[in-house]
């Protein structure tokens, strides 16, 4: 069996007992269940990745906030193995390389750049030689 | 006469990278012979913008240096410049951006190239995933234009996209890169800045699947220094009043 499938087997395990088990106990030991766990999976699968959530990060089943991050695929992996032997060998994904190699997504944040075409269309002008900005005027009340 | 049509123009800029640039040049000719393993003709076209002489050297002394070459030096000092004189330069179909000192995954510039053909002219390729290493080591996927959850609104805070790109060459030509110089003007970012233009533009960001595009994460660099400076991206059609009073209409 691959390390992939026996990482995937275990997972299933973690969220099983987190399911079924850890509900009847209090937040507390569930807490202490989850990170143990991701402490485990670091020493073992070190290759997926050195996050271990804070107690403050673990809410209820409900909730549901745990991030398991995805790991790096294989054609990747092998990808860097193959550019680590021809040309630079700090591209091997050694275990080390990988538990230090933290996963990040481009953040999608959509609200400043709405709120900005909403204050464009208010505008009559392309042109402005000066703009006030005043974030703290309100509408209503006795400062109008 | 031979047939000495281009498909494709590596265009790739040199500043301060010392020996680190003769790695990137053995990562790209690997792309480059992979690319011609399947019918891809190439020309290099290396930007060498204010290149310290040790740089210099190592370049064009690099055994990949052949004759389907041009070498254009500039003074600009600014990297959106720098792109643009080596696109004037190209001779190739479609034009890959790529930078002095990162890696590319063998199959980057074959793939995109495909890409082109299968999405046709209106699109820009991105490598699929990124690869940091160096200082820092950390991985991510690119966001594909074409995805359920991407938001192009969110443009105004963030980049979606590193800079190598790959498009027709037309593209390049007719929609250049803005000049920032962060440290003068408060303006920098000029690949998130023409990333935003080109979807402005029409264009669409996608992605080649299965790519890699590996970034040598620095302790110090332009992006970080960018950001150091508290520059912004210059002003994009993409926020206009103009365009958003379109869409809203």
């Amino acid at each position: 069996m691959s390390r992939r499938r026996v990482f995937m087997f275990l997972r299933g395990g973690f969220h099983a007992i987190d399911r079924f088990v850890m509900v009847a106990l209090s937040g507390r030991v569930r807490q202490s269940y989850i990170r143990m766990s991701y402490r485990l999976k670091t020493a073992l699968f070190p290759e997926y990745g050195s996050y271990v959530p804070k107690h403050s990060e673990i809410g209820s089943l409900s909730q549901n906030i745990v991030l398991v991050p995805p790991a790096i695929p294989s054609w990747a992996l092998d990808e860097m193995r193959n550019i680590a032997k021809e040309i630079d060998p700090a591209l091997y994904p050694t275990d080390l390389f990988l538990a230090g190699c933290s996963y990040y997504s481009f953040p999608v944040i959509r609200r400043p750049g709405q709120i900005y075409r909403k204050l464009i269309q208010q505008c009559s002008s392309d042109y402005y030689t000066h703009v006030f900005a005043i974030p703290w005027l309100k509408q209503g009340g006795a400062d109008l | 006469m031979i047939n000495s049509k281009i498909d494709v123009s590596l265009l790739i800029t040199f500043h301060n990278e010392g020996i680190l640039a003769y790695s990137t040049l053995n990562s790209i000719e690997r792309c480059r012979k992979f690319a011609e393993a399947k019918g891809i003709t190439t020309e290099y076209i290396l930007v060498l913008d204010k290149c310290s002489e040790e740089t210099k050297n190592i370049v064009l002394s690099h055994p990949a240096i052949s004759n389907n070459l041009t070498v254009v030096e500039v003074d600009h000092g600014d990297l959106g410049a720098s792109r643009n004189s080596g696109v004037v330069c190209a001779t190739g179909d479609t034009l890959a951006i790529l930078d002095g000192d990162d890696y590319f995954s063998e199959n980057w510039i074959e793939r995109a190239f495909d890409c082109i053909k299968a999405y046709g002219d209106k699109v820009i390729i991105h490598p699929e995933m990124v690869i940091n290493f160096g200082a820092h080591a950390a991985y991510c996927w690119q966001l594909d234009q074409a995805e359920r959850h991407f938001e192009k609104d969110g443009l105004l805070v963030n980049n979606y996209w590193t800079s190598w790109t790959f498009a027709k060459r037309n593209v390049y030509l007719e929609h250049p890169y803005s000049e920032t110089r962060p440290l003068a003007s408060g303006f920098g970012y000029e690949d998130w800045h023409w990333n935003c233009e080109m979807i402005a533009a029409g264009f669409e960001h996608r992605l080649a699947m299965g790519t890699i595009g590996f970034y040598r994460r620095k302790k110090i660099s332009l992006v970080l220094a960018t950001a150091a400076s508290g520059a912004i991206i210059p002003p994009s059609q993409l926020f206009s009043r103009v365009l958003s009073n379109q869409e809203l209409a």
